[in-house]
């Protein structure tokens, strides 16, 4: 016994230099790596990552709304790694774990592995009728299209037939839907980094209206003031009208505000205010959205004239339930049903993660319920343990793949830092891998592979594309001719010259 | 820490480093809601990370209380925001968004005895500041409140954050 821990302090002494891999190089994985590298304190640490795509940067890169480009600017954090860090970071775009690497090669040559890919593999989905219909489209799948996302590369849509838009689920991700196809394509998405094709699709949309629904009430709403105050302004600069909420739903609010919280108190006189002021503007043909509540979609009624169209939604109305003990708002339906026009429905209800290949051989556990790998604190849980704190030593977890799809970006942020301190506090133990291997793990990487410098003839490519037409930036939207632009020298070229 | 950049001050920024500074201005300043929607970034163009010295005779002191109750004090100029300072001298505040009021990373909390020496938060500040981990009366953002005469001796304390503030707060 006592020479097994004899041992165990001379092999962490034995380590001159800790190597972490992190697997998603977006907010996620950028801010561990950050965090350790920064706070590491003597603990020299180095951070390799791996992107299935050949662009870093993640939902920051595919997520974000192209007009909110200053949310962007967290991709600083990761650029300045990059830049300053430079000896202890490398970037491995196009590589797939699964395909090109496994998760057994990341234990061979890794210290520490985070595991950071994200949670945006699927959606959630609603079992009824009409749910396959082609005009049923789940947000995502937008999201990806405008933001030139490759898995969207052949998707296409077309808004030219479409007046009237049902959107599901009233998070930022619907508000972000709403404001693509409501502001002006020309004068407000244009200039964006948004997708050529997109700008184009909108140029020819019919859209007039649009409805956002949620099956909760005005306090449950998931978007935040920010996100419906800017749609609201959007609407008042360029005509379009905002539908009054009704009254019926507000009014029993007004003795509830006293009690309300900040946030809520907050949005409920945003909602109030655009209301009074939307019922003295007339409807007068120009475009329109209104926030509706309380409703469940039951069918989609497919359009009898156009297979691709749908006609109408038909929903059921809900009352709300408060459980006065646990202060859990329910939905409980009432039977009566409700029928909005709409010849196209997206639905915006949460996304669905995926176990990513090789878990199970690592015997790492994944809660299908929650969306999320099982963890605690941010270190990996082993499956089937009856000690809820059986840790699979040496790996970790950060971002929406840790605690579920939801959150902005400054949540993954303090998530993200406490991955790494608890990483550090590992290494500073000896807990990690024995990382065997004394090979680079270059050696093992594909053809495809595309490091930093890819990335930035990338980015080069894309700005001076961008530059031509009017644009911040016009993204490329293939793996192909992502990895085209980026030159594609093989890292292993890079692993006797320098770290990149 | 950070680059100088100026590009979160909205599209019209124009910096050597971004090609987007050789846009033709007639395409850029097209988009009027677009520029309206930068309203929050419309005021002073500071170079984000970019402190200045305070001419002798008129230094500020400005008091950091750091998560662990360390104090320090710096001797800054009128005009630098208290984002900008801390990272100035590598203190603890991240500022995600480089300072451009679309994030809440950069939230501290004021001294009592100053919050009503600063100008009053606008929608957007408020909007950020709904999504800060441990609000207070007297929150505010470091980008957003900017070194006056009338805040010499401010004191601001870095927001303890916790994890379970963190995760359950934000649901």
């Amino acid at each position: 016994m006592i020479s097994r821990v004899f041992i165990r302090h001379f092999r962490a002494s034995l380590v001159d230099q800790y190597k972490v891999a992190i697997v998603g190089a977006g907010p996620a994985g950028f801010y561990t790596a950050h965090h350790l590298l920064h706070k590491s304190n003597g603990q020299p640490v180095s951070v390799d990552f791996f992107d299935r795509l050949p662009a870093p940067f993640g939902l920051s890169r595919y997520g974000v709304a192209p007009d909110h480009p200053e949310v962007k600017n967290c991709e600083e954090y990761m650029e300045n790694l990059m830049k300053n860090d430079s000896y202890q970071t490398r970037f491995f775009g196009n590589v797939k774990v699964g395909r090109d690497i496994t998760l057994a090669d990341l234990k061979e040559h890794y210290h520490s592995i985070v595991l950071a890919y994200g949670c945006t593999a699927s959606d959630n989905t609603l079992n009824i009728d009409g749910s396959d219909h082609p005009a049923v489209i789940p947000a995502r799948k937008l999201v990806n299209w405008y933001n030139g996302h490759p898995d969207a590369s052949e998707w296409s849509i077309s808004l030219e037939n479409v007046e009237d838009v049902t959107i599901i689920g009233n998070g930022n991700v619907a508000i972000d839907v709403a404001r693509i196809l409501l502001a002006s394509p020309e004068g407000h998405w244009q200039p964006t980094d948004i997708t050529s094709r997109a700008v184009e699709v909108l140029r020819k949309s019919s859209v007039k209206r649009i409805n956002i629904v949620a099956r909760r009430g005005i306090l449950e709403s998931a978007f935040t003031n920010k996100e419906i105050r800017e749609l609201l302004n959007i609407s008042k600069e360029s005509g379009i009208r905002f539908v009054p909420i009704e009254e019926s739903l507000l009014a029993p609010l007004h003795d509830k505000s006293k009690s309300l919280g900040r946030v809520e108190k907050r949005k409920l006189s945003i909602l109030d205010k655009a209301s009074k002021e939307a019922h003295q503007i007339d409807d007068c043909g120009r475009k329109q959205w209104g926030l509706y509540f309380q409703l469940s979609p039951k069918e989609f009624i497919a359009n009898s004239e156009n297979p691709n169209l749908l006609s109408s939604t038909v929903f059921e109305e809900n009352e709300l339930i408060e459980d006065a003990l646990l202060g859990k708002i329910s939905a409980v339906p009432t039977g009566k049903h409700t029928t909005l026009k709409n010849e196209l429905v997206i639905l915006s209800i949460g996304y669905k993660g995926n176990k990513l290949e090789g878990l199970d051989e690592l015997n790492i556990d994944y809660n299908v319920k929650k969306n999320c790998l099982s963890n605690n604190g941010g270190r990996l849980l082993l499956r089937n343990s009856s000690d809820e704190y059986l840790y699979c030593h040496g790996w970790y977890t950060s971002g929406w793949i840790k605690h579920g799809p939801q959150g902005v970006i400054a949540t993954t942020m303090m998530e993200s830092f406490d991955t790494a301190e608890k990483i550090l506090e590992d290494l500073a133990n000896g807990i990690h891998n024995e990382a065997k291997s004394q090979a680079d793990i270059v050696e093992l990487l594909p053809k495809h592979t595309v490091t930093w410098n890819g990335w930035e003839n990338i980015d080069k490519r894309e700005k001076e594309d961008g530059l031509i037409v009017g644009k911040t930036r016009e993204k490329l939207v293939t793996i192909d001719a992502l990895v085209e632009a980026s030159g594609s020298n093989h890292p292993r070229t890079h692993v006797v010259t320098g770290r990149k | 820490m950070f680059r100088l950049l100026s590009r979160n001050r909205g599209i019209t920024s124009i910096t050597q480093q971004f090609a987007r500074s050789a846009i033709p201005k007639s395409q850029t300043v097209n988009s009027t809601a677009l520029t309206t929607l930068r309203m929050f970034s419309g005021t002073a163009a500071n170079l984000h990370g970019h402190v200045h010295k305070p001419k002798p005779g008129e230094e500020l002191k400005v008091t950091f209380i750091s998560k662990d109750g360390l104090l320090k004090t710096f001797e800054v100029a009128a005009g630098d925001n208290l984002l900008d300072i801390a990272q100035a001298n590598n203190l603890d505040m991240e500022g995600a968004c480089g300072g451009s009021c679309a994030c809440s990373t950069c939230h501290v909390i004021v001294d009592p005895e100053y919050y009503d020496e600063i100008p009053e938060p606008d929608d957007d500040e408020n909007d950020m500041l709904d999504l800060a981990f441990g609000l207070t009366e007297t929150s505010r953002l470091g980008c957003q409140v900017i070194m006056t005469k009338e805040l010499d001796g401010l004191r601001v304390a870095l927001p303890a954050m916790t994890r379970n503030l963190q995760s359950k707060d934000f649901s």
